[in-house]
């Protein structure tokens, strides 16, 4: 389990701007790592800082076990075997598919390049499409010719930056799942910066989450969803309930009834995700549906409990629920994570902590 | 560019008393004399300019393409060509009809104010080509009238090409010679003419070329104050077209004005040449003479556009890709052949030559030389504009991609920038064409271009012998430009390719 790419407390700074704050990174070789956040916190940087375009002001960046920036040390970025693709792909506009595909590879004979040309294209789906240019190509078409390029001179490390924003939410999917395989093909580590919070979940080996120039959390999927590091973080990845009690014993009371928590006696904040409540239509329920969000396979419904509190619920494979109709809520699930209710900063506003339902 | 200046300043500190001799009534109305032919014709050939951009862009004027075409050929047409033509064919005994009135400051601002709107016209048109047409929907969503939406939204985009081909309409003014002295109007750049060769005083050609210099300046740096912030235009693929202002009952006035401004401009110009060359005169030049002359015309002009353009692509890599306090100085002093016009460039070059390189003096090469240091900033105009479309993301992908950083500049940005480099050396190439008061100064002897052929009959009166190689040096410089502007406009070079372009 050697390291594809390391970071070391890496800072960057534009001026006044610091874009960049003493990130610590560790890519497993052969991993995907899914750079996730806002706008503007910094992710273009990071990669950039990986390829080589900017130089850190401090800390080191090593990739497949080479330093190549640190004190005293600057390899260039073409000597780092460090792939890229372009949030807008950049495609050389005056070459064809094949002399795009051909670019990186001078120091191969024709034959070979030939080869590895059409070995790339198959591997893409695009074989036939040597001859087209980029501006003849479809969008999905020209981000998988973006990643054969990046690819061809076989780079130790894969960066993208953002690579599906520019497509439409089907050819995104459809697109995630052959990226996924091509990189699994050519055993390449990747980092993959995105804003959509789906993408990294469903794509990412790894995630790791930065806030304002800062890494927030790095952990799988799963860890990242199931155990946030903090509320914000939890409201940044998917939807959240927050509901605010004390807890004693291992029990918390709330308007959802007793719950079983993770933490010791205190103020806790529990948060519970949509899909962990149970709803059902009941004539003298004491909650009133406000707002349908109707998904087909799936609705989110708002839940408006007695004391003004509201409640988001994943509702599967249900017909659609009707404003004003009266619910029980249930949590439906065995324990609840918390959060200390000091850490409650952000999310206070965004997210009612005051939630409430029926009392059973 | 630092000599000429060190040596005017020399030279007009040797002679007597020179703040005496700056303010001597002679000199303040020369001044005020240019300014005012200067003024009127920049102002003349912005409306001309841009309002014909407009039309052909923008309006259903009938024949718009054709027209659009034959707007900018009086690009080929030198200052005092034109001016001769025009002179002939309505001047005092004029082939067409009398209009006396056109010997002076009228006649002056006519030849100029035709011969320059193209400048305008070509960097007009080619905001107008480039800016989204959805900005101006979106004004017109927001209730503006085509009026106030040609105001408040095209207007802002096109006031950079107004600033840049206004400045370069006045600088041309400043430093014609031709045109004023066939209709014999005094201006600053003349009177230096004139009195450099009429006397043996140095001091006072060279005060005066100070004044040029000091006035050029002024009118650069209110340039750079009026220009603003240059608002990149993206261009976007698959646009649509810009929808068209019907023009009602104007569309048929407004094209016999656009064809008659066309017809004077390039028109009258070849008609009255072709006419005396077919008349023939008994002193008209021979054959060969005037194939020898366009030879060493086309030779020494595309050595001066080619070296133009290799000298503008690492200064505007550095000003571009690499900003830095130097990389600005260098494109300042880069730029500065813009403020001196093409008469002070030639008088320090012979100068400091005769001193220091005598090998140099009287061969081609420092004419060459001196079109290099006047015309770098045209070339600087277009390779600079061209390189700034060139997506940086487009270099790093090539770097990514394992190669170094000139492997990348050979392969992807020079050949993405083809068509700003063509339109470069293209304009480079017609300007030295039509260069005349440098050629003057130091062409060797026994040389000819073939705007000094039309010059020396010209300026004896001879306006029949002047013909034939005047028709020869419009016809070479269309025939030359046609294909590159062509090829500047090709698919795939990304329309990188303004066709004129001012720094
Ligand atoms: N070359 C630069 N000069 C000055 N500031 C910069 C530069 N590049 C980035 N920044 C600043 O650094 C911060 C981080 O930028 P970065 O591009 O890394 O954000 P990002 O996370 O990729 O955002 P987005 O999701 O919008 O692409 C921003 O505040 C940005 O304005
Ligand atoms: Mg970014």
């Amino acid at each position: 389990m050697s390291a594809g790419v390391e970071l070391r407390g890496v800072s960057k700074a534009f001026g006044p701007v610091q874009a960049v704050r003493d990130v610590d990174l560790l890519a497993r070789s052969g991993s995907l790592t899914a750079l996730l956040g806002p706008s503007g916190c910094g992710k273009t940087t990071t990669l950039r800082l990986i390829a080589g375009f900017e130089a850190p002001d401090s800390g080191h960046v090593a990739v497949a076990g080479q330093t190549v920036a640190g004190v005293g040390v600057w390899v260039a970025p073409e000597r780092r075997r460090v792939g890229m693709v372009f949030q807008h792909l950049a495609l050389f506009p005056h070459l064809d598919v094949a002399g795009n595909l051909a670019y990186g590879l001078p120091e191969l004979d024709r034959r070979a390049r030939r080869a590895r040309v059409g070995e790339l294209l198959e591997l893409v789906g695009l074989s036939g499409y040597e001859r087209r240019y980029p501006d003849e190509l479809s969008g999905g078409q020209a981000q998988r010719v973006a990643v054969a390029r990046a690819l061809a001179p076989r780079p130790a490390v894969l960066v993208l930056d953002e690579p599906f924003s520019s497509l439409d939410v089907g050819l995104r999917g459809e697109l995630r799942g052959e990226v996924r395989r091509i990189l699994a093909a050519e055993g390449v580590t990747a980092v993959l910066v995105t804003h959509d919070q789906e993408e990294a979940l469903s794509l990412g080996d790894e995630i790791m989450v930065m806030l304002d120039g800062r890494v927030a959390q790095v952990g799988t999927p799963d860890e990242l969803y199931r155990r946030p590091a903090t509320p914000e973080l939890a409201a940044f990845l998917g939807e959240a309930n927050f509901i605010a009690g004390e807890a004693r014993g291992g029990w918390m009371e709330t308007d959802l009834g007793a719950l079983r928590v993770d933490a010791g006696d205190g103020q806790r904040l529990a948060l519970v995700r949509p899909e962990d409540l149970q709803l059902s239509e009941l004539d003298d329920g004491l909650g009133r549906v406000v707002d349908v969000e109707y998904h087909g396979h799936d609705q989110m419904v708002t839940v408006l409990g007695p004391f003004g509190g509201q409640l988001r619920v994943r509702l599967q494979g249900h017909r659609r629920l009707q404003p004003g109709v009266r619910v029980q809520v249930r949590y439906a699930s065995d324990e609840v994570m918390t959060f200390p209710v000091s850490d409650s900063k952000a999310p206070a506003q965004a997210f009612p902590i005051q939630a409430s339902s029926p009392a059973q | 560019m630092v000599l000429p200046l060190a040596h005017l300043g020399l030279r007009a500190a040797g002679g007597e008393d020179p703040l005496g001799q700056v303010l001597t009534s002679r000199v303040l109305d020369l001044v005020i004399d240019t300014l005012s032919l200067a003024v009127a014709v920049t102002v003349l050939a912005v409306l001309v300019g841009v309002g014909i951009a407009w039309l052909v862009e923008r309006s259903d004027l009938p024949g718009r393409r054709i027209l659009g075409v034959a707007a900018a050929l009086p690009l080929v047409v030198p200052t005092y060509v034109g001016a001769l033509a025009l002179l002939a064919a309505v001047g005092p005994r004029g082939l067409a009809w009398e209009m006396p009135a056109i010997i002076g400051f009228w006649g002056a601002t006519a030849a100029l104010t035709l011969s320059t709107y193209p400048y305008v016209l070509l960097l007009a048109r080619a905001v107008l080509r480039s800016a989204d047409p959805s900005l101006e929907e979106a004004g017109r969503a927001l209730g503006d009238t085509p009026w106030s939406s040609f105001r408040r939204v095209l207007l802002p985009g096109l006031r950079p090409a107004i600033a840049a081909g206004g400045l370069l309409v006045f600088l041309y003014v400043l430093s014609d010679f031709g045109a004023v002295s066939i209709m014999r109007f005094d201006t600053v750049t003349r009177a230096i003419y004139v009195e450099y060769r009429s006397s043996f005083d140095r001091a006072r050609p060279a005060l005066l070329g100070l004044v040029l210099v000091a006035l050029t300046l002024a009118v650069v740096a209110a340039e750079l104050r009026l220009r603003g912030r240059p608002a990149p235009t993206p261009v976007v693929a698959g646009r649509r077209p810009a929808p068209l202002t019907p023009l009602g009952h104007w569309r048929w006035p407004a094209a016999v004005g656009v064809g008659v401004i066309v017809f004077a401009g390039i028109g009258i110009p070849v008609a009255v040449l072709g006419y005396w060359s077919i008349v023939g005169s008994s002193g008209a030049d021979s054959a060969s003479v005037i194939a020898r002359a366009a030879l060493i015309s086309a030779q020494v002009s595309i050595m001066a556009a080619v070296l133009a353009v290799v000298a503008a692509l690492p200064v505007a890599v550095l000003a571009v890709r690499h900003r830095s306090r130097l990389s600005r100085a260098v494109e300042v002093l880069a730029l500065s052949g813009y403020a001196l016009p093409g008469l002070v460039i030639a008088l320090a070059m012979v100068f400091f030559a005769a001193r220091f390189l005598p090998g140099l003096y009287q061969t081609l090469a420092i004419l060459v030389l001196a079109y290099l240091v006047r015309f770098l900033p045209e070339a600087l105009g277009s390779v600079r504009s061209s390189l700034l479309q060139v997506d940086p993301a487009l270099e790093e992908a090539g770097r990514s991609l394992g190669r170094s950083r000139l492997s990348v500049a050979c392969s992807v940005t020079f050949p993405l920038m083809r068509g700003g480099l063509l339109a470069g050396a293209a304009l480079v190439f017609l300007t030295a064409m039509k260069e005349l008061p440098a050629t003057l100064l130091l062409l060797p002897a026994g040389y000819d271009t073939l705007a000094v052929r039309v010059w020396t009959s010209a300026s004896q009166g001879l306006y029949a012998q002047a013909a034939p190689a005047a028709l020869i040096l419009v016809a070479v410089t269309g025939v030359v430009l046609w294909p590159l502007w062509g090829l500047a406009g090709r698919r795939r070079l990304l329309g990188a390719a303004p066709e004129v372009s001012a720094a």
